[in-house]
């Protein structure tokens, strides 16, 4: 825990960049009220940085929810970092295997109404550093949003085609985008943001523009209204931190906790940042503990068929799984997936390396038979680190002989 | 996110819980009789058995759903839920409606008038805004009103069962009639063939108790549930809809996507709502939007003609909270159960939330991760036994398969329908007694 004072030009900065919101007077709508009669409150961080999925995933939302009950702050800000798509488009370096995961989606729903119920007592809002892609849905699940001078805050990029690609029947093609987008939505709505802008966010077809009245604005789901803000038919809608603010999405900008703060109404605060190192703490470990699968299965694939091969194999297969125990995060992961790592296989291998070992002793014995699995596979091939059996085991009578 | 055709085998049977400590309420005279508060507090004295006809307030002209005027017999007046169930007759069938007293604008009772805006009947006594006197009569009276909540969850037929809606009723009917049900919805839909079992008894249900759904997810099949409460409150997050039935990749068309658009129309509208709602979240080509004026009356129509558009006709239908609650087909937003028992008008002083919904629930999640988790060992243990030699592996299938009969019985949707499938019980049988005949001859074969 750490107390900081806001610097005099950071004051100078927030009251430059706010739509102001007077000293002290601040509160929400809907949620709890920021604290009055405190003048240093204590603010808990509670960062959403890095994949969608993994880094932002359950596992570490369980975790900081108990630990900003136990920190016990007067207010909860929930930073995001997380967007699919780099500033440079030109130079198309995006990875991939760092794109939010979208068939996460009733999880992240879960996840964000859990800091909602868990943490209703806690005043909470939103501090977007950059959300694009199905971390804009996440950035609206809170109805008081602000954004860092150069955050974005985007929407969807062709979900709704991969979901239509997979079906080719007009009525379950519009089923399945009506399932999903309702769900989506839901995220949009906890933040009591209207169905126009989550449906700008996940279509890209769709268009948005915005009229104002009095000090609120309404959502226009054509180009009709007074501020045009996407009259794009090919991509979701984006907002950039001025224009966010600029239309009301946003209750202001500010480039440092100190200037959040600020807006706020309080000139000093306590800084709780176990959430950061919590957080900091788990990213790192479940991408190490990725790196060491890897490097695992690499090993196993090289082990010998001979009862000491198939025993380190089997050790390496218990690494793999303990790790994937742990960190549940890592088969989420499209090169995790991709090569077919997960617990259910990994199982699988070593419950058939432990019967090869064991037929192996016994035909030593001289205790030969028919039998033999053929299994306990060495998992690499072909450059990848899929295991040699599929993640489910096929079940048919014709097979037992 | 499918609804497939399938055949599905019941449980051998349904297995009451566990006695939980329950107090037992009296309801006789919270069911039977009393003075009810009409919209604008006048009061009016209800009993069972009173020939009622009664204006209701919020119908639209064009709502064939919610009729503006319910005449029959009273069959419960309910003190706590502040409404009045009548029994119904139309085209010769019995139907209960339940009408909340808020919503009555004019009641007659066995011919006596009494309304918010006329002068009192008879039977009517002067009052006004005191709605809160029936509520500390209840509190008085030291009857707590149970809620049974149990959360649905999971695909319908697999994790969200009839089995679960029958086991939550058996706990209710022990109370009697007229409790509150809150099926707490969390389902990316299932299977048709447990849709029409739930409807069934959904419909029986209803007759007997306030049956609430409170939606999370409520996609498809669990869509299809849900329209069948009169009461349907929605969390924050929450959706329905998108109830089209498919097999395969294919959607249902011709006579039989008519028949089960009718289906859900009716149900729909069985529960006070519009039709048109539930046609919309079945397939792509019915139109649906919607008027509201500044009373809060919704008109709704089957094109696009009113002020709010919810389905074109390239669309499917969910709504969210804050659609549903606009255009009135939500009761209201509750995300948690304090909140949703105060939209029930209801709180720890009158009800208590019984935690037998919850347990049941519970013990079926904790059966069915069981199941998967043992399914697949053994699957890999019939597939590659155990055991050097033929008897041994053959020793070992034997085992394997017998626990997965064992499954069969616990719990059936599992190895029915969840991947990887397993053969019917009566296969595996067979395929057990072949592996001891096996077993047998090669004992004979050593031996000789």
């Amino acid at each position: 825990m750490k107390n900081c004072t806001i610097a005099a030009l950071s004051l100078s900065l927030a009251a430059g960049l706010t739509t102001g919101s007077a000293l002290g007077q601040s509160s929400f709508d809907t949620g709890a009220p920021l604290p009055t009669g405190v003048t240093s409150p204590k603010v808990y961080v509670f960062p959403m940085e890095g994949q969608m999925g993994t880094d932002i995933s359950e596992p570490i939302f369980k975790k900081l929810i108990e630990d900003a009950k136990r920190q016990k702050p007067d207010i909860l800000i929930l930073r995001l970092k997380s967007a699919d798509i780099d500033r440079i488009n030109h130079l198309r370096n995006d990875d991939p295997n760092e794109f939010g995961l979208v068939g996460e989606i009733t999880t992240y729903r879960d996840m964000v109404k859990s800091v909602h119920d868990e943490l209703m007592d806690i005043p909470q809002l939103m501090w977007v550093e950059d959300a694009v892609g199905v971390s804009g849905l996440a950035a609206l699940a809170w109805e008081r949003m602000y954004m860092s001078s150069d955050a974005r805050l985007g929407g969807l990029h062709q979900f709704k085609e991969m979901v239509e690609s997979q079906w080719s029947d007009d009525d379950v093609r519009a089923k399945m985008v009506a399932a999903w987008t309702g769900i989506m939505k839901g995220l949009v709505q906890l933040g009591r943001y209207p169905e126009t802008l989550a449906d700008a966010m996940i279509f890209t077809e769709r268009t948005l523009s915005v009229n104002f009245e009095g000090r609120g604005a309404k959502w226009v789901p054509d180009t009709s209204g007074t501020w045009v803000v996407d009259s794009s038919e090919d991509r979701a809608v984006s907002f950039q931190a001025p224009v966010a603010e600029n239309i009301l999405l946003s209750d202001g900008t500010a480039d440092s906790l100190d200037d959040l703060v600020f807006l706020l109404g309080y000139r000093d605060y306590t800084l709780i940042d176990t959430g950061e190192k919590l957080a900091k703490q788990y990213s790192d470990d479940w991408r190490k503990a990725m790196d060491n699968i890897r490097e695992w299965m690499e090993e196993a694939s090289e082990t010998d068929e001979d009862i000491a091969g198939l025993g380190r194999r089997r050790s390496l297969y218990e690494k793999v799984l303990s790790a994937l125990k742990a960190y549940p995060v890592v088969e989420k992961r499209r090169e995790m997936q991709q090569a077919g790592v997960n617990k259910i296989a990994i199982e699988g291998l070593i419950d058939d390396i432990k019967k090869d070992i064991q037929r192996q002793r016994d035909a030593a014995k001289g205790n030969r038979g028919s039998g033999g699995s053929g299994g306990g596979g060495r998992g690499l091939g072909g450059g990848g680190v899929r295991p040699p059996r599929g993640d489910l085991p096929e079940f048919a009578l014709d097979g037992m002989k | 996110m499918s609804i497939r055709k399938t055949t599905f085998r019941l449980p051998r049977q349904l297995a009451l819980l566990a006695a939980c400590a329950l107090s037992i309420l009296v309801f006789a005279a919270d069911l039977r009789a009393a003075e009810i508060v009409i919209a604008d507090g006048t009061k009016v004295e209800v009993n069972a058995g009173n020939k009622v006809r009664i204006s209701k307030a919020g119908a639209s002209a064009s709502s064939k759903a919610s009729g503006e005027t319910v005449e029959g017999t009273v069959k419960f007046v309910l003190g706590d839920a502040k409404e009045i169930i009548v029994e119904t007759r139309k085209a010769g069938r019995t139907r209960d409606v339940r009408v909340r007293w808020s919503d009555i604008t004019e009641i007659e009772v066995d011919g006596v008038a009494s309304s918010a805006k006329s002068t009192r009947s008879s039977t009517a006594t002067a009052a006004k805004g005191d709605a809160k006197s029936s509520d500390t009569a209840t509190t008085d009276e030291g009857q707590k009103k149970t809620v049974f909540i149990m959360p649905w969850e999971g695909t319908v037929g697999i994790g969200a069962r009839h089995d679960e809606i029958l086991k939550i009723a058996a706990e209710a009917d022990k109370l009697g009639p007229g409790q509150i049900i809150v099926l707490q919805v969390i389902s990316p839909g299932g299977l048709v063939i447990e849709g029409d079992k739930i409807d069934e008894t959904l419909m029986e249900l209803k007759k007997r108790h306030r049956v609430i759904a409170w939606i999370k997810e409520a996609i498809s099949a669990a869509a299809f549930t849900s329209l069948h409460c009169e009461e349907i409150y929605f969390m924050r997050v929450g959706t329905i809809g998108a109830i089209t039935m498919f097999s395969g990749t294919k959607s249902i068309e011709g006579a039989e996507l008519e028949a089960w658009v009718k289906k859900v129309g009716d149900v729909t509208e069985e529960s006070g709502r519009s039709r048109w709602i539930g046609e919309a979240m079945v397939t792509n080509a019915p139109l649906l939007s919607y008027d509201r004026d500044e009373d809060g009356n919704v008109t709704w129509y089957n094109t696009l003609e009113g002020e709010y558009d919810l389905s074109n006709a390239d669309e499917n239908l969910t709504l969210n909270a804050d659609v549903a609650l606009h255009c009135k087909f939500s009761d209201g937003t509750a995300d948690t159960p304090e909140q949703l028992l105060a939209l029930l008008h209801l709180d720890e002083s009158t009800a208590e939330i019984s935690p037998i919904g919850f347990k049941i629930h519970e013990n079926w999640q904790k059966t069915l991760n069981a199941c998967l988790d043992a399914k697949i060992k053994l699957i890999r243990d019939v597939m590659n036994p155990a055991g050097s030699e033929d008897v041994a592996q053959i020793g070992s299938r034997i085992k394997a398969i017998n626990e997965l009969i064992a499954w069969w019985d616990r719990c059936p949707p599992c190895l029915q329908y969840e991947s990887p499938p397993v053969p019917p019980k009566e296969e595996l049988e067979k395929e057990v007694k072949n592996l001891r005949k096996t077993l047998a001859e090669i004992q004979r074969r050593r031996r000789g």
